[in-house]
């Protein structure tokens, strides 16, 4: 199976001199294409500086990130921007929706942003809020829609752009159990149907069932590595 | 994004508003100034003014000899060519006091050089001993004129026959009278006179003409209407504190605007400072959020400065009299638009600033 990200040897430290902070330790990881994947571990274990530099937000201080074959942290910093847009969506732990633009204009946003028609961006931003289950919300504002709804208009919008990677972070934190699971399961039914490799950062383990492989961190590095019974095979270590 | 919290964008608004108000109403107050002070040559009739070489503008000063007249009768592609006599005269007050006024002496049988915009009287009566014209706005301060009404002017008695409406300059305003009268009034030597006019025969450029009336005239200076005109208002701007003070209250205003617009929105970024992270983590380029910036900042410029035109456009039909005219023509109008969208753009560019330097990876922090 190919891969659809590859960590090694990845490290991240923040600050420098005394003040500096290894809020990564050196890490090796590798998620084949289309594996359900769960960053899981207390805060400050490190997962979401993990999820950052996989979404080429931030840069290792030292190692590589290679997506898909291609060594994004060796790339200039002003073709990132491009990279995110082409490889990633992203789902934020508070849905980050631009509050003054309705939920079809959000979700259109990534395609405006790569230079797509508008009326085209927003005929795809509708079809994509229909399979979310929003297909009558097109023209509400973040403020008049509940947790779950915003957090789903948030999976549209980081699905759009038909970008193989999905990471998430923390998508169920300010949701309740039932919304928080049903978000998850969307995430998780649409990234097969879109053929994304989906990455998703929780603590949450009402959800574990979920993934096909969970991998554990703690202070800095991971600890555990195993695939679940939704992976259709034996549970187990995954290195 | 900048234009979603109502509190800011109002902020803005009224940075833009007061900017485009204060240097609108500066901008046309000046300008109507400058009107006052080139009026008279702008309305007298004349294409080409000969006048003392040391003249600078239209004001009272030395005189010429009025050989200069005739010897500008008879240059080639001249129609016409009349004296006229200029000079600060007191008029006596009936309540005691005096004030200023600066005499216009025309040649009658021409007429050129005034009056005009006749509100009252007759200007064939000037043609009468001792009459003189003056301006309607000023009559209460010339001690309650009316037409028939007697002032002692110089030492001499003279006898209302007529108003003007808004020839007034900035300084004393124009009172008119005939050669004679204003010779004796000014008490202007024999032979000499403060401005020749000259008319051009049609089909002559005044330019040209005014070279060759150059050439053949001595000890003066031939100058067309229209460099007149722009000596004047060199003049006044290069010479006088009237540019200064005007521009810097301009200067003073377009600033402020910067200040409260560059401010407002560099702190519309700074409380929307996850919705730029999340827009740079998601792809945004830096040139992408400029252009969203930008792109705001011309929008509230535009709408700004079209009510602080509104509002200046009200001054203006409030304030308007003979005294006091704001002038605000479209290209004034026009370049304080542009300038009001130059200034959003820069004031813009602090808040793009913060914008550059911020790191997308905040959207992953709490």
């Amino acid at each position: 199976m190919a891969n659809a990200v590859q960590a090694i040897g990845a490290s991240k430290t923040y600050g420098e001199g005394r003040i500096a902070v290894q809020a990564l330790k050196p890490t090796d990881l590798t998620i084949p294409l289309g594996q359900i994947c769960f960053l899981v571990g207390p805060s400050g274990s490190g997962k979401t500086t993990l999820l950052s530099l996989i979404g080429c937000v931030l840069r290792p201080t030292a190692g590589r990130v290679v997506l898909f074959g291609d060594a994004v942290s060796e790339r200039r910093e002003r073709d990132l921007p491009d990279l995110r847009l082409a490889l990633v969506g992203f789902v934020f732990q508070g849905h980050n929706l631009i509050a003054s633009l309705s939920a079809l204009d959000n979700v259109a946003l990534p395609l405006r942003l790569t230079g797509t028609p508008s009326l085209e961006a927003r005929q795809r931003a509708a079809h994509l809020l229909d399979a979310v289950g929003l297909g009558k919300e097109l023209a509400r504002k973040p403020a008049a829609l509940s947790g779950g709804q915003k957090q789903r208009v948030a999976i549209a919008r980081a699905l759009v752009g038909t970008p193989p990677l999905l990471l998430a972070d923390e998508p169920t934190a300010s949701l309740d159990a039932a919304a928080g699971r049903h978000v998850v399961e969307l995430m998780v039914e649409l990234s097969r149907k879109m053929r994304v490799t989906p990455i998703i950062v929780t603590h949450d383990n009402r959800i574990f069932d979920l993934a096909e492989r969970i991998v554990q961190l703690e202070d800095g590095r991971i600890v555990a590595d195993s695939l679940t019974a939704a992976a259709g095979g034996a549970v187990g270590s995954a290195t | 994004m900048l234009l979603h919290d109502r509190l800011k964008l109002a902020g803005i608004l009224v940075g833009v508003v007061f900017a485009t108000v204060l240097a609108g109403q500066q901008a046309g107050t000046f300008l109507g100034l400058l009107r006052k002070n080139t009026m008279f040559v702008a309305n007298a009739g004349a294409d080409i003014w000969i006048m003392p070489p040391s003249t600078r503008q239209f004001q009272a000063g030395d005189t010429i000899s009025d050989a200069a007249l005739t010897r500008a009768r008879a240059v080639a592609g001249v129609a016409w060519a009349a004296p006229l006599w200029l000079g600060g005269a007191t008029i006596k007050l009936p309540q005691g006091g005096a004030e200023q006024v600066q005499l216009v002496g025309i040649d009658m049988s021409r007429r050129a050089g005034g009056p005009w915009n006749l509100v009252g009287g007759d200007v064939s009566k000037l043609a009468l001993p001792d009459a003189m014209v003056f301006e309607d706005a000023e009559r209460e301060r010339l001690g309650g004129l009316n037409i028939g009404s007697l002032r002692e002017i110089n030492g001499h008695r003279v006898r209302v026959v007529g108003f003007t409406w808004g020839l007034l300059p900035f300084g004393p305003s124009y009172a008119f009278a005939s050669e004679r009268l204003a010779r004796e009034v000014l008490k202007v030597e024999q032979h000499r006179l403060s401005y020749v006019m000259v008319g051009a025969s049609a089909g002559v450029a005044p330019d040209a003409l005014a070279k060759r009336l150059q050439r053949q005239l001595a000890n003066v200076k031939v100058i067309t209407r229209e460099s007149f005109i722009r000596n004047t208002v060199s003049y006044v701007l290069l010479r006088t504190p009237i540019g200064v003070t005007f521009g810097s209250s301009a200067l003073f205003g377009l600033l402020v605007g910067l200040v409260i617009v560059g401010l407002t929105m560099f702190s519309a970024v700074v409380d929307n400072v996850r919705e730029f992270g999340t827009l740079k983590a998601i792809g945004a380029r830096n040139g992408d959020l400029a252009l969203l910036l930008v792109g705001q900042a011309i929008a509230v410029a535009l709408v700004g400065a079209l009510i602080g035109l509104a509002i200046v456009g009200r001054i203006a039909t409030a304030v308007r009299s003979p005294k006091l005219a704001l002038d605000l023509p479209w290209p004034v109008l026009a370049t304080l638009v542009v300038v009001m969208i130059l200034l959003c753009v820069v004031a813009s560019l602090l808040a793009l600033s913060r914008v550059r330097r911020l790191e997308p990876g905040l959207v992953f922090r709490g």
